[in-house]
């Protein structure tokens, strides 16, 4: 895990919900700040966690997805697609440069927000109701 | 392309039709759940001895629907049947069902003796000796 600095502050304004379906979209949004600081918002990345029971925490998979914060506001929007069932740990974290993909030698954290927990469980199947015929008419084209 | 209604009808209201017409089925659902595909699947029936519902004319139609949270969305789609030519009668019946989608598929009810179909046997008439002569 790379250094951690407390310098950015991460608000999470919609948070992932605590379950969902493997590729399926889901949004986060929030706003990044930096504490006694002026310049350009940090870059801020979803820090994806997939957990496996059987798996060490060090060995577990981890992949990071890319926000762009809008300068002044420093609003963000994350978008992730869990392609797997299980459960994920996502969390946001805000750094000076641009992560490499794959990760390697990751620059300090200077902030992250609250860890959400995320199942992604089966697809449902649909409920139909009240399938009906409404009407019928005479048509000739 | 020229489209001429000729008449609409909403069950159990009778819909008299001849062969070679098109009967435009509007149907309606609601659906709660992940997005979805399928086809929207329509037939005109009628009984016969081995089938209550001996289909004479069926279409279907693709459909598709985005992720539906509960309280669902409402979905109406129509597919067009064309009347065979060589039936007639007033026991002409529709009904709708959802086919290619997971899980088996929904019928919606079978709607009986709501089609008329008129003109469809040709009608001989006439039949007369007109003359004979000795060979």
């Amino acid at each position: 895990m790379p250094e951690h600095l407390d310098i950015v502050k991460i608000e999470i304004t919609t948070p992932l919900p605590e379950e969902g379906y493997p590729d399926t979209t889901y949004k986060i949004e929030g706003s990044v700040k930096m504490f006694d600081a002026v310049g350009a918002p940090p870059f801020v990345y979803a820090q994806v966690q997939k957990k496996e029971w059987y798996k060490p925490e060090v060995v577990e998979e981890v992949t990071y997805e890319r926000g762009f914060p809008i300068p002044v506001t420093g609003k963000f929007t994350i978008e992730w697609r869990p392609e797997k069932l299980g459960t994920y740990e996502v969390t946001v974290v805000a750094t000076p440069a641009p992560l490499p993909l794959p990760v390697i030698g990751v620059p300090p954290i200077t902030g992250e927000s609250d860890m959400m927990k995320f199942s992604a469980v089966e697809k449902p199947a649909g409920e139909y109701s009240n399938l009906k015929i409404t009407s019928y008419e005479n048509v000739t084209v | 392309m020229v489209t001429k209604r000729v008449g609409l009808v909403a069950p159990p209201g009778v819909l008299t039709v001849s062969p070679g017409d098109v009967i435009r089925v509007t149907s309606e659902f609601d659906y709660t759940g992940p997005a979805v595909s399928g086809k929207i699947y329509s037939a005109l029936y009628h009984p016969t001895f081995l089938d209550p519902h001996d289909e004479i004319a069926r279409n279907s139609k693709d459909f598709s629907i985005t992720d539906s949270p509960p309280p669902g969305k409402h979905f109406t789609g129509y597919v067009d049947l064309t009347v065979p030519e060589g039936f007639s009668g007033t026991d002409f019946g529709l009904y709708t069902k959802l086919i290619g989608i997971p899980g088996a598929d929904i019928f919606s009810p079978y709607y009986d003796n709501i089609i008329e179909i008129v003109g469809a046997v040709p009608e001989f008439s006439n039949l007369v000796i007109s003359s004979y002569v000795k060979r």
